[in-house]
């Protein structure tokens, strides 16, 4: 057999593949994209207005969970270090954006560029142990 | 931003790499439960139903905030985060990680929104129509409610102008603007604080009106988790 039958034989097999097995088009779709995902369908009950709405008044709704990274893969920050704002001005822009709390007189700024990094700051203002998200 | 006690147990949260809606999915260390940001609740685990409490922020420049809390704190960036990652993601027109689920025309997929969810009601409110008229005082699912927007800052806060049994009418006193902006009720002609809702002035000096829970996004992002939501353009 030559090279080019050869080749022209796995051409045709992958096309094959591709077309009628559709695990195989999907998995191999979502690694092109850059991203190996998985997909899962959790039931949740709806007992509030955050839902899908559509219309009906259902008593559970299907969530679609997608993993793209492990745990932690994003590290959170679980213990916070803070400075006075003169401090922090050495490093900051005027414009740079901050989530901006004020609970019980304690005052706290958290840059969206870390929040950007880290997603989730577990922190405790004015006595409240608050979880920040972005 | 959530408080982290629920059912009386204080809970730490860590990143599950799970996304609901294109939405952060947390999961707690106690109990490994996995909570939903979009769904503000636990959805798989131990703890499964529970809801999480949200407690208002305010999104602003270093700048604003600042002057509003000379005597704020910031967390420490240890010399580094001189850039957003996602800095490239907001000029272009990629929706999500994911993607959106489907175009709405009403605006742009990119466009910035403010909105608001009250009693299962979901209202949007477009960046260019609080641009230009500053304040709005509405009614969402019953509630009335003050929408306002300082475009120096950026700063886009929602409160129920309701005092007492009252439903306060406000306009924007003529002033500097910025974390100085003054509103004034047609009602009793008290002078309030834009930026923290507090009345400094007048017969209702003292109060504060309560901040309701909104979320600066992108209009395809809002559209997708609020598929019934009003627009408000102006």
């Amino acid at each position: 057999m030559s090279i080019s039958r050869i080749i022209l034989l796995l051409s045709v097999g992958l096309f094959l593949l591709v077309v009628f097995v559709p695990s195989f088009r999907h998995g191999l779709s979502r690694q092109i994209a850059g991203l190996t995902t998985s997909s899962e369908t959790l039931t949740v009950a709806t007992n509030r207005g955050n839902s899908l709405g559509d219309g009906t008044d259902s008593e559970s709704q299907d969530l679609e969970i997608i993993t793209l990274l492990g745990f932690d893969a994003i590290p959170a920050i679980l213990d916070p270090n803070f400075v006075d704002a003169i401090t922090a001005d050495r490093d900051m822009k005027s414009n740079e954006l901050v989530l901006g709390l004020s609970i019980n007189g304690d005052s706290r700024a958290y840059p969206i560029p870390m929040l950007s990094s880290h997603e989730i700051v577990n922190d405790v203002v004015g006595g409240e142990p608050v979880a920040v998200t972005w | 931003m959530y408080g982290r006690i629920t059912n009386g147990e204080e809970h730490t949260f860590g990143v599950s790499g799970k996304l609901i809606m294109n939405a952060l999915v947390m999961y707690d260390h106690q109990t490994r439960t996995l909570w939903s940001q979009f769904m503000r609740e636990a959805v798989k685990g131990e703890l499964v139903g529970t809801q999480l409490e949200v407690i208002p922020v305010t999104q602003t420049t270093w700048q604003a905030w600042k002057e509003l809390h000379p005597d704020t704190l910031v967390l420490d960036k240890n010399g580094r985060y001189g850039f957003d990652t996602y800095r490239g993601y907001y000029e272009d027109s990629r929706a999500g990680v994911l993607g959106a689920s489907e175009d709405d025309d009403r605006l742009n997929r990119k466009e910035l929104v403010l909105g608001v969810e009250i009693d299962g009601q979901s209202k949007a409110y477009s960046f260019a129509a609080l641009e230009s008229e500053v304040i709005v005082n509405d009614t969402i699912a019953g509630q009335d409610a003050l929408v306002y927007f300082d475009a120096s800052s950026g700063t886009a806060l929602v409160f129920d102008r309701t005092v007492g049994d009252v439903s306060l009418t406000f306009s924007v006193e003529d002033g500097p603007g910025g974390v100085l902006t003054v509103f004034v009720d047609e009602e009793t002609n008290t002078r309030w604080s834009a930026f923290t809702g507090v009345a400094i002035e007048g017969e209702l000096k003292g109060e504060r009106l309560k901040r309701a829970v909104s979320h600066l996004s992108f209009w395809f992002a809002w559209k997708d988790w609020n598929p019934d939501t009003e627009l408000y353009q102006g």
